[in-house]
């Protein structure tokens, strides 16, 4: 368990994510639904962040990962987007978050869950952020 | 210079020249490159031809033969004598040939490819000179028709005032068949008096690079064909020339001295120094000979020099020809080792990352159970806080931080409250069943530990969490709070702002929304407007005897917010008139003897005045002679001269007028004005299009209206706005309105949402600060969005408690009014200005004839009739022409109020509120 390099708790990015202390959590009762949003940005001056695959080409893509799927809330009861109106937002999609992200303008990412499963706790779902590289602008 | 030459076709193409030097009772040497495409064509093909051979005048002829011998013939108009080569040209082939008038021997000598072959005496001809007819190259003239055309390639002819010597000739081809280079720089040392390199690659001059004698190709030859010389570069003498440096150099000492020798034209030669140039004191020796004016030699030097001043010395003198000092230099360059700044930058890389997602729903049979077993579960910086005593208790409320409250008894060892500080913190409720194992939790406060206390006499550490609100927006961008905080925002209406909380208040302050952190840490924005359902609580058995209800102090509500806006702004103003001059009529004018004024007095006048003349004078000219004329009739000799009886002509002015729109906008509450009467507040804003007028007041060299005017029907001026600036124009003005009457209107139902219920009911954990809730019991039901919750776990008593704060709006109106959309109000009209008349007349005032006194407001022309027509102790007039052109009147020239009065209408929520007994 550690940081999470370029996620942030919040806009602010003064609270790198730490899987070990922190989680995406939401509370919604049966029928209504919750959302909530974590930050994705680099706190260098002079860097910006992209996608480690081919930084500068491949977008940074954030989606949902069900480690248990059938039961419980599934990846179709979460919606991602970079607005907190969803507007256009496909239930169980990943989101494209952007190509290149640099210092001073880090991207909120938006979650919501649409509760029709009824009570309990699910942890099952999580979301998966690909792998990010750091460079000098 | 590059090695081209030009190609004939045995028609009539040829060079044209006049005036080329003639040897006279001299010697000359022609000397030329030629390959011909058939040598023995069975006629005459001219290499050069000065003159007319065969005339009275006659000339000198360089040709090819018609059997393929080289021939030099120079005729004095009587007599001639030619030689003729031995050898026999072959066709396709490239020679050098040579013609040598030589008087010192009375001889005449021919040379192929440097080697003499043929020579005659020439002492029967006489003085070669005062040729009538035009010279030529690739013909020559033997009638009174030029003939002869050559077929075949010529390069680099060239005339000599001397005797080119044999070893000199040979020389000369040795390096030709090399290089063109060396042998143009080879030439030029010979002192030519004429050199056609032939290596146009455009026009139709043929450039002389010794004199000026320069020649007209003629005819469909072609030019910058490839050069018959060689193409091997020039042996770089140091005291050669063509010089062109560039980039970096770095030439050890001597290596470039430069000798300019002839009488050279100064503008021949431009030396250019590109590039960053290193020169070591005393490496470039310039000797430049002839008549310089040192100021005839253009000489740039561009880039970085780091030479001193002394490394330049150039010496001109004797007489120098311009095309002697084509400068070419090459050399080896020495480029010193430089470095290259390099940045690397190691790129980290994050890996793929999942983040858990934690997702919880109370378990309402649990909630609602007579009695249901709980914990809480506290966690800082991810590890679980157990022992916790007295109870936990958190509070929520709309734009305020979260806090919350909790002891604990912490392990046994070193205590240092202030490592708990500013750590993650969270708090859950943990719904247990009979057997104690968990069957949900939810989380209740997500924060960060502000404040952590020990007691020692109690042994209890002290929490205080908190979940910033304010924390949360600073150092975010505008940007950033635009996506997540609803409203609107101007920096006409709010201070100027770069972000942060304030920013974000300011929009909220426009919108009827809250944000808060939710138990989760995620920031909500909420709309304030109770929903049409939500949480309904009924258990008066528990909460009945702790109701309050608290309502809102008369001088918190607000039924109407006057806003008064102002919008500042300059106007640019052309305005055009006549001007109209008249002096009366001829017969007037010799009845009475007065003088006129001049056309220079009055085309002073207009001149001189604050209105620009954009049209001529149309002047009303005295008449030219007239035999019979007037009353009685006499004879008019038309001698005005320079008097006039009247002019005309068009004159502008323009100016700034200073518009100030004022918009009184009334945002009013009908359904609360109906209940408590008119309580009003009013806001005062101004937008000012900032523009600098003096230059269009002050310049007045203009001829018609500004770009862009349009003409007022009305008072017949010209107008245009001057400024329409995204920051300070009309748009701005626009959307800055629409803020203030948002803010006006959110300000109207905020304040009307100050009604205040509390209750406290059983625990429910699905009752947040953006939940809806009704409250029913048999004294009170009401209904409204949650402004606070306080939420207490006590772990003494086993009871989990909630206090919800209702924030109720209301108003006794009939509830009809309706919302008036937010639209900007239109732009006033202008109230139209009156036309003050766009003629200006100047009429004449004679003295002599009334008792009217003089009087220095007078305008026009001010005169006196003759004496001997003036009365008796009449007035006489000092002698004028007075111009007086209208002000422009105070209504067009200064800030114009405009008033737009409009009204909005806004409609206030009534929630549910009944009190009974």
């Amino acid at each position: 368990m550690t940081v999470i390099a370029n996620v942030f708790t919040d806009m602010t990015l003064a609270t790198p994510f730490d899987d070990a202390v922190h989680s995406l959590s939401l509370s919604a009762v049966n029928g209504d639904n919750a959302y909530g949003s974590f930050a994705v940005g680099t706190t260098t001056s002079g860097n910006e962040v992209g996608a480690d695959s081919d930084i500068g080409v491949d977008p940074i893509t954030v989606s949902i990962v069900d480690d248990d799927p059938g039961s419980g809330v599934e990846a179709a009861h979460i919606k991602l987007s970079l607005s907190n109106d969803f507007s256009g937002a496909v239930a169980g999609a990943a989101l494209d978050i952007g190509t290149l992200i640099p210092f001073g303008s880090p991207v909120e990412v938006f979650y919501r869950w649409d509760n029709s499963t009824g009570g309990d706790t699910d942890t099952n779902l999580k979301l998966r952020i690909t792998a990010r590289k750091e460079r000098a602008i | 210079m590059p090695n081209r030459c030009v190609s004939f076709y045995g028609s009539p193409e040829h060079i044209y020249a006049s005036g080329l030097p003639e040897p006279g009772l001299g010697s000359a040497t022609y000397v030329a490159w030629i390959n011909p495409t058939t040598a023995a064509t069975g006629n005459a093909q001219g290499i050069l031809g000065l003159g007319r051979r065969g005339a009275a005048e006659g000339g000198v002829s360089f040709l090819i033969n018609g059997t393929g011998n080289l021939q030099l013939i120079a005729d004095d108009g009587s007599n001639q004598v030619g030689v003729v080569s031995t050898a026999v040209l072959s066709s396709s082939t490239t020679y050098m040939v040579v013609g040598v008038i030589d008087r010192t021997t009375d001889e005449i000598a021919l040379y192929i490819n440097g080697v003499e072959d043929g020579r005659e005496d020439i002492s029967a001809v006489g003085d070669l000179s005062g040729f009538s007819d035009p010279s030529h190259a690739a013909a020559y003239q033997w009638t009174s028709t030029l003939a002869n055309y050559f077929d075949g390639y010529l390069d680099e002819i060239a005339i000599f005032s001397d005797v080119v010597s044999g070893a000199n000739v040979s020389s000369l081809y040795a390096t030709g068949v090399d290089s063109w280079e060396q042998y143009a720089i080879d030439l030029i040392a010979l002192s030519p008096e004429l050199v056609w390199h032939l290596d146009e690659t455009s026009g139709t001059t043929v450039v002389d690079s010794a004199n000026s004698y320069n020649g007209t190709y003629s005819g469909s030859l072609t030019i910058d064909e490839p050069g018959l010389l060689g193409s091997n570069p020039a042996t770089v003498n140091p005291d050669d020339l063509p010089m062109v440096l560039s980039g970096f150099f770095q030439y050890p000492a001597a290596d470039l001295p430069m000798e300019l020798i002839g009488s050279a034209v100064p503008d021949d030669l431009p030396i250019v120094l590109n590039g960053s140039l290193l020169f070591p004191a005393a490496d470039l020796p310039l000797a430049l000979s002839g008549s310089w004016p040192a100021a005839d030699i253009p000489m740039t030097l561009s880039g970085s020099i780091s030479s001193p001043a002394a490394d330049l010395p150039m010496a001109l003198t004797g007489d120098s020809v311009a095309a002697n000092l084509a400068m070419r230099l090459s050399g080896t360059l020495s480029h010193p080792a430089a470095d290259m700044t390099m940045r690397l930058n190691t790129a980290t890389v994050g890996g793929q990352a999942d983040l858990p997602l934690i997702l919880e729903t109370q378990n309402v049979a649990h909630m609602t159970a007579n009695a249901a077993r709980w914990n809480v579960a506290v966690s800082i910086a991810g590890a679980n806080t157990s022992r916790l005593v007295n109870y936990v208790k958190r509070t929520n409320e709309e734009n305020g931080s979260g806090i919350c409250r909790f002891s604990f008894i912490p392990s046994a060892g070193n205590i240092d409250p202030s490592a708990y500080e500013r750590k993650h913190c969270t708090v859950s409720f943990v719904g247990k069943d009979d057997n104690n194992n968990t069957t949900y939790s939810l989380r209740r406060f997500t924060g960060e530990v502000s404040v952590a206390t020990y007691d020692p006499d109690a042994g209890v550490m002290h929490i205080e969490a908190i979940a910033d609100l304010p924390g949360r927006f600073e150092e975010l961008s505008t940007t950033a709070i635009d996506s997540v905080i609803p409203g609107d925002w101007s920096e006409h209406v709010f201070e100027a702002s770069v972000g942060g909380w304030q920013y974000a208040q300011d929009r909220l302050s426009t919108s009827t929304h809250c944000v808060f952190i939710d138990e989760n840490g995620n920031l909500q924005t909420v709309s304030l407007t109770a929903a049409a359902s939500g949480v309904s609580v009924n258990d008066s058995g528990r909460f009945a005897n702790t109701l309050k209800i608290e309502r809102p102090s008369l001088r918190d509500l607000i039924t109407r917010v006057r806003v008064n806006f102002d919008f500042r702004y300059v106007r640019l103003r052309h305005r055009e008139i006549s001007v109209q001059c008249s002096f009366g009529y001829l017969c007037n004018w010799l009845d009475e003897g007065y003088n006129l004024p001049s056309k220079a007095t009055i085309t002073a006048a207009s001149n001189s005045s604050a209105w620009t003349r954009t049209s001529d004078i149309y002047w009303n000219e005295l008449p030219g002679p007239i035999a019979s004329v007037c009353t009685p009739p006499r004879a008019w000799a038309g001698n005005g001269g320079s008097l006039c009886l009247g002019a005309s002509w068009k004159a502008a002015r323009r100016w700034a007028q200073t518009i100030t729109e004022e918009f009184a906008i009334d945002v009013v509450c009908p359904d609360l004005e109906e209940s408590i009467g008119q309580r009003g507040i009013a806001e005062d804003y101004g937008v000012e299009a900032v523009y600098d007028a003096t230059d269009f007041e002050n310049v007045t060299a203009f001829d018609g209206p500004p770009s862009g005017a349009t003409l007022l029907p009305e008072t017949n001026d010209w107008t245009a706005e001057a400024t329409d600036s995204v920051e300070t124009g009309r748009a701005a003005l626009e959307h800055a309105i629409s803020v203030a009457i948002a803010k006006a209107r959110a300000t109207i139902v905020n304040r009307a949402r100050g009604w205040r219920v509390t209750v406290e009911c059983p625990w429910r954990p699905d009752i947040t600060v953006k939940s809806t809730v009704s409250i029913n019991t048999h004294s009170l039901s009401a209904k409204g969005k949650v402004f606070s919750i306080e939420e207490t776990f006590d772990l003494q008593t086993g009871e989990p408690t909630l206090i919800v704060t209702l924030a109720l709006t209301r108003h006794d109106g009939s509830g009809g009014a309706a919302e008036t959309p937010l639209d900007p109000p239109p732009s006033p009209t202008q109230e139209p200005e009156t036309n003050t008349g766009r003629t200006a007349f100047h009429g004449i005032r004679k003295g002599g004839l009334s008792y009217t006194k003089d009087d220095p407001e007078w305008s026009g022309w001010i005169t006196n009739v003759a004496p001997v027509y003036q009365l008796p102790g009449r007035e006489l007039y000092d002698e004028r022409f007075a111009l007086e052109l209208p002000e422009i009147e105070e209504s067009a020239r200064d800030a114009a109020v405009i008033v737009a009065p409009s009204e909005y209408t806004v409609s206030v929520p009534k929630d549910d509120l009944t009190m009974r007994y």
